[in-house]
């Protein structure tokens, strides 16, 4: 890419664009992802609160008539543009597809769309303050590359499927089909954070997940099955650990532990993070970890290490400016290690829709080899009903 | 005897002259002709009702500072001994029985918080008259307080003054310098040198230590940062002739330039660009002689220009920052990440 082209990109998307996620919005002060989350540790479908948060705080105003004030649009982020008239059901529709551009203007430019997500989502919940809770989500999205041995290798599938009970406002348990308890849960499916301990699109298990939650702590403690989908041999049973504590009330530390294996492999991995409010949006997400992989009888060990810094910028109400910051080094027995540096734009329109580009550069460090970096960009759109 | 007779009939007189236009002009809401009737007349005997009719006119086109003396003169006139009473209450910190006081007396201070409110409102820039102003703003809210007169609009008045101060204050450029640790990467070109010229690429590592200083204020921070950068570099030719390797070549160099920056949140962290010239030095062994012919690895220019994207994220004085750039004229990147420490 040359000097010109890259500094257009930027610039172009400077102009209206904009995003939706998630970690980050502990710079709007949401310390716990279950103030807008059915999942106490973040991802899959909005509680009534958090669809309000991303109709006010979260999107831009501009585009609403001015007589239309914070109380009306909050009122306007439920499922048909109104508030529920009922309480204990609640439906979504989320779509997520992005134009996906790798080595952009080189030789083998490869220009790609991905349907990465379509599916309805379907809430049950009873009691005083959603005490009980029936969550579950269907949906297309695409396999992953390669697909993964042994799943049906559907591209319809659930990706949730859980019932849960607070039996307080600090602790609560959920049973069903989740995204395992670990580290950040960064929207960026490909990061390295996700990647190495298998914690991607498709890694969700069958398991049961004790989670606890006070203002200082907040501690989720997941028992894994593994994906009752897949053959039982691949099946990747154990458990997992996230704890976090609360900094000077704005701020997270966290640690987590994971280990699960099958008839195959093991994999043991563990992480320290923080999460950071600058304020106003702005955030601070860092994460660094280390994962072991042990293949059949032993054959075969690696130690791998990760580290994830994301940044994230709040210019004015609606866009975020954000960096990905990445490391990775696959197998920490050799020198080699990758970079990868993914500046990028997120820009909510309006609610319900999220705008989003992403450039990545990715550069290799090896001894005694000097390659080109690798050039990657998407341009992102989701839309949530 | 006789002409102070005639000098209280003609006073009455233009009195009454006043009265009338004054009620006429009110009523059409001409104020401007109201404005102009009191700038002719100021040392008229006014009534209480005129008074009032014309501040409300004062404020109407906005001659705040002509009706807070309007409003000074009329307390003198009619309430000196109540406004004596008050001022003596607040000094000496004893509760005030708010019914004791005229109603116009409270009208009177509330025009005149009105007016501070205002002009202090429209003023873009701190200055000691501004200063000067706030003082008696602050006067008069205590004022304001003590009698418990319109308490919910004067706690708003007394918010958004207090606020446009701190604008004022927070728009003031003010000296802001850092020292900056920061890992970094770049690729360089280079050019073998023999019968042809080939491109070979380095991918360097390195730290940069310096720091910026500049100016900035609560939106804007104009600088310029430097740093002295250390470090080593790959560089390899394998799939070509001559086949050449390199590991660790070390390198060393400036980088220095102008940036700006965005601050968009109150916990000062902020978005720029920068222009930096990097000169680095950097020398490659030659490789060996090929088939009789003689090759040189010399880079291509040491000196380069950069247009880089930087954000940097406080946490009090100690701060992280980030930095990606382009060479201008180049393919290649630089990045780095960092922190530092303002002072």
């Amino acid at each position: 890419m040359n000097t010109i082209k890259f500094f257009l990109i930027i610039l172009n998307l400077l102009l209206p664009l904009k995003g939706f996620t998630y970690a980050n919005f502990i710079g709007h002060g949401y310390t716990s992802c279950l103030n807008c989350h059915f999942n106490p540790l973040g991802n899959g479908p909005l509680n009534d609160y958090g669809r309000a948060v991303a109709a006010t705080a979260i999107s831009s105003d501009a585009f609403y008539p001015k007589s239309w004030n914070e109380e009306k649009i909050a009122y306007t982020s439920g499922f048909l543009f109104r508030k529920p008239k009922q309480e204990w059901l609640r439906t979504q529709i989320n779509y997520r597809g992005f134009r996906l551009v790798s080595n952009p203007n080189g030789e083998n430019e490869q220009v790609r769309w991905i349907n990465m997500q379509f599916d309805a989502r379907l809430i049950l919940k009873f009691g005083e303050n959603d005490k009980f809770i029936m969550v579950g989500s269907y949906g297309r999205s695409p396999l992953p590359d390669p697909p993964p041995p042994g799943d049906d290798q559907s591209l319809w599938r659930s990706r949730e499927h859980y019932v849960g009970y607070r039996f307080t406002s600090a602790f609560g348990i959920y049973a069903g089909l989740m995204d395992q308890a670990y580290g950040i849960r960064v929207i960026e499916h490909n990061s390295f954070s996700r990647t190495l301990p298998e914690l991607t699109q498709n890694d969700q298990t069958h398991g049961v997940l004790l989670h606890y939650l006070t203002q200082s702590f907040e501690v989720g403690l997941h028992g894994h099955t593994g994906n009752l989908s897949q053959e039982k041999e691949l099946r990747m049973e154990g458990g997992s650990l996230t704890v976090e504590k609360t900094l000077f009330t704005t701020h997270r530390l966290g640690a987590s532990l994971k280990k699960t294996g099958n008839e195959f492999k093991d994999i043991l991995s563990y992480a320290l993070h923080g999460r950071f409010n600058l304020k106003e949006g702005s955030a601070l997400l860092g994460e660094i970890g280390q994962v072991k992989r042990t293949t059949l009888n032993n054959a075969d060990e690696k130690d791998g290490r990760y580290g994830l810094f994301q940044t994230y910028l709040r210019p004015w109400r609606g866009l975020y400016i954000f960096s990905n910051i990445e490391y990775v080094d696959d197998d920490l027995k050799d020198e080699n290690y990758s970079v990868r540096w993914g500046p990028g734009i997120q820009y909510f329109p309006i609610q319900r829709i999220e705008l989003r580009f992403d450039l990545y550069n990715q550069r290799s460090f090896n001894p005694g080899a000097s390659t080109s970096d690798q050039w990657t960009y998407l341009l992102q759109s989701h839309v949530w009903l | 005897m006789m002409k102070w007779v005639s000098v209280f009939l003609i006073l009455q007189m233009s009195s009454s002259v006043f009265a009338t236009s004054i009620k006429k002009y009110f009523k059409a809401k001409e104020w401007q002709k109201i404005v102009d009737i009191y700038q002719s007349n100021k040392k008229a005997s006014f009534t209480e009702k005129e008074f009032g009719m014309i501040s409300e006119a004062l404020r109407n086109r906005e001659q705040f500072r002509e009706d807070i003396s309007l409003n000074i003169r009329f307390i003198r006139i009619y309430f000196n001994s109540e406004h004596s009473k008050l001022m003596k209450e607040i000094r000496s910190g004893a509760s005030t029985d708010s019914e004791q006081f005229s109603d116009a007396l409270k009208h009177s201070y509330w025009s005149i918080i009105n007016d501070l409110a205002q002009i202090i409102k429209g003023i873009k820039k701190k200055s000691p008259e501004v200063e000067k102003d706030f003082k008696q703003f602050q006067m008069f809210s205590k004022i304001m307080e003590a009698l418990e007169f319109n308490e919910g609009k004067t706690d708003k008045l007394v918010s958004n003054v207090q606020s446009h101060m701190i604008y004022l204050e927070e728009k003031i450029y003010r000296f802001s310098g850092s020292l900056v640790f920061n890992y970094i990467s770049w690729q360089s070109e280079v050019n073998l040198q023999g019968t042809e010229t080939a491109k070979l690429l380095v991918t360097n590592r390195g730290y940069c230590l310096g720091g910026d200083a500049g100016v900035e204020n609560y939106r804007y921070h104009f600088f310029v940062d430097g740093c002295l950068l250390i470090g080593s570099g790959e560089i390899n030719n394998k799939d070509a002739q001559p086949e050449y390797q390199q590991s660790n070549v070390p390198s060393y160099g400036l980088k220095a330039g102008p940036g700006a920056s965005v601050i968009v949140s109150s916990s000062k962290s902020r978005i720029g660009l920068k222009i930096p010239f990097v000169y680095t030095i950097q020398n490659f062994e030659e490789p060996s002689p090929t088939s009789g012919n003689n090759y040189t690895v010399k880079q291509k220019s040491p000196l380069t220009m950069q247009v880089s994207l930087y954000s940097r994220f406080n946490l009090n004085a100690w701060f992280i920052q980030t930095e990606i750039g382009q060479y201008i004229g180049n393919d290649e990147i630089f990045w780095g990440l960092g922190f530092g420490k303002s002072y």
